[in-house]
């Protein structure tokens, strides 16, 4: 019996969680490739799985690294992260860029990320008032999905998504709902379209999560 | 193998009575705190109309029918009747108070079960056609009060969706692109509901809810 249960224990310790990409053909590596970007900048971040492990993120060893290139721009190699292992790096707004994986005779390189397309909120031509319904227009509509949300004080109003983006939207007065404090306050618009491609150079085992959005915001003054 | 037999045939009717639903259907038969009576108040453009649904609680859970002399009686309109699973009466009366009695022959009564049906309205859209991208606009007669308000759509060809709004303000606007189609290619109809809510009324184990709603149908083009 005792024989047993530590044949059990030693079959359960003997094939342990990767922690690093050291012994694993790139052939074995997937990506978890996350961007977002406002007027100003893109955000990218990287994380690397070992296929067949759902969870443990991997570290890059010495010597290898996550590269972004921009046409015209020098190459900006992706910072390990505190915490989980997560590579990222922080570029100026683009719409596309391609992400290499260096590491020698196993380097892949030239995988293209394409975001949704980028769009600006029309200046309005007031704030909001609660007992009045409130458009907001932007530009260029698109057929990707949209998420639109105001964080306020003085109003409390549900997130709503757009299944299809006709470049605008309007809350009604019926979707202001009271908020912690009292009107007028300072309300931020955020509005997240969501959409983008990712196309994998050969070599990798897989894209385990990609996920690319467009993410703008808008103060406005919020009026009883 | 004489007392097998002997034990199947003595089983056999409690198995049988077990199998009945405890064999209580009849009112008469439970009393007033054993049983449940759920109604609903629902004003409609020509009137409201009264659902009731009695039922035993465990373990004699299952419909009643009114028997021995109960009666459900909605005060000053007249009783409810039969109406297939439930007892139901329909009142000209489109909003306003409701009192309502279950009167029993053989056991305590239930009385004065006050519901309070939200003013009614109107539901107007703006147009019975539009293209998926184009708004939906609903308009009513405003009447803020104790109920609650909410929009629901639903179809074969969409999503169901309940929403909630925070304030009754006589006017939505359902935004183009807001409501899912199955067939992005085909006509959509969906029916575009707007009810009012009111707070829900108890006494003992006799419950009832209000409400009023009003419907349009609505093509979505795409």
């Amino acid at each position: 019996m005792k024989r047993a249960l530590l044949s059990l224990a030693l079959v359960g310790c003997g094939n342990p969680e990767p922690r690093d990409t050291g012994g694993l053909a790139t052939s074995e590596l997937s990506l978890q490739v996350l961007v977002e970007a406002d007027e100003l900048e893109t955000r990218i971040a990287v994380g690397i799985y070992a296929r067949g492990y759902t969870y443990a993120r991997l570290d890059l060893l010495p010597g290898e690294r996550l590269v972004v290139r921009v046409p015209g721009s020098e190459p900006i190699a992706l910072e390990r992260t505190a915490g989980l292992a997560t590579y990222a790096a922080k570029l100026a707004a683009v719409g596309s860029f391609e992400l290499d994986l260096e590491r020698g005779a196993q380097s892949v390189r030239g995988s293209v990320v394409e975001l949704p397309p980028a769009f600006a909120f029309e200046i309005p031509e007031r704030g909001i008032e609660l007992t009045k319904p409130y458009t907001l227009r932007w530009s260029p509509a698109s057929e990707a999905p949209m998420k639109l949300w105001i964080a306020a004080p003085c109003v409390a109003v549900a997130e709503r998504t757009l299944l299809h983006d006709p470049g605008a939207f309007t809350w009604s007065a019926a979707d202001f709902g009271r908020g912690r404090e009292p009107a007028p306050c300072t309300a931020t618009i955020h509005a997240k379209r969501a959409g983008g491609t990712l196309r994998l150079a050969p070599g990798f085992a897989g894209v385990q999560l990609f996920r690319a959005e467009q993410l703008r915001a808008l103060g406005v003054l919020a009026s009883p | 193998m004489k007392s097998a037999v002997r034990f199947a045939l003595l089983a056999l009717p409690l198995t049988v009575a077990a199998c009945r639903d405890n064999g209580i259907d009849d009112s008469a038969d439970v009393s007033t705190r054993d049983m449940q009576v759920v109604v609903a108040v629902n004003g409609e453009a020509d009137g409201t109309v009264v659902r009731a649904h009695p039922s035993a609680l465990l373990p004699y859970s299952g419909r009643l029918t009114l028997t021995g002399g109960d009666r459900l009686v909605l005060r000053g309109e007249g009783e409810l009747r039969p109406d297939g699973a439930e007892y139901a009466l329909k009142s000209p009366r489109k909003s306003g108070s409701f009192v309502l009695d279950l009167l029993r022959a053989h056991d305590h009564p239930l009385t004065d079960l006050e519901v309070v049906v939200p003013p009614p309205f109107t539901l107007t859209a703006r147009a019975l056609r539009v293209r998926w991208s184009e708004p939906i606009e609903l308009t009513w007669e405003a009447a803020p009060g104790e109920h609650v308000t909410s929009i629901e759509w639903t179809g074969a060809c969409t999503k169901r969706v309940v929403r909630p709004l925070a304030a009754d303000a006589g006017a939505y606007v359902v935004n183009g692109g807001e409501v899912f189609r199955v067939d992005p290619s085909a006509p959509c109809p969906v029916t575009f509901s707007i009810t009012r809510t009111a707070p829900g009324r108890s006494m003992r184990t006799l419950y009832a809810t209000a409400k009023q709603t009003r419907t349009v149908e609505i093509v979505l083009d795409p």
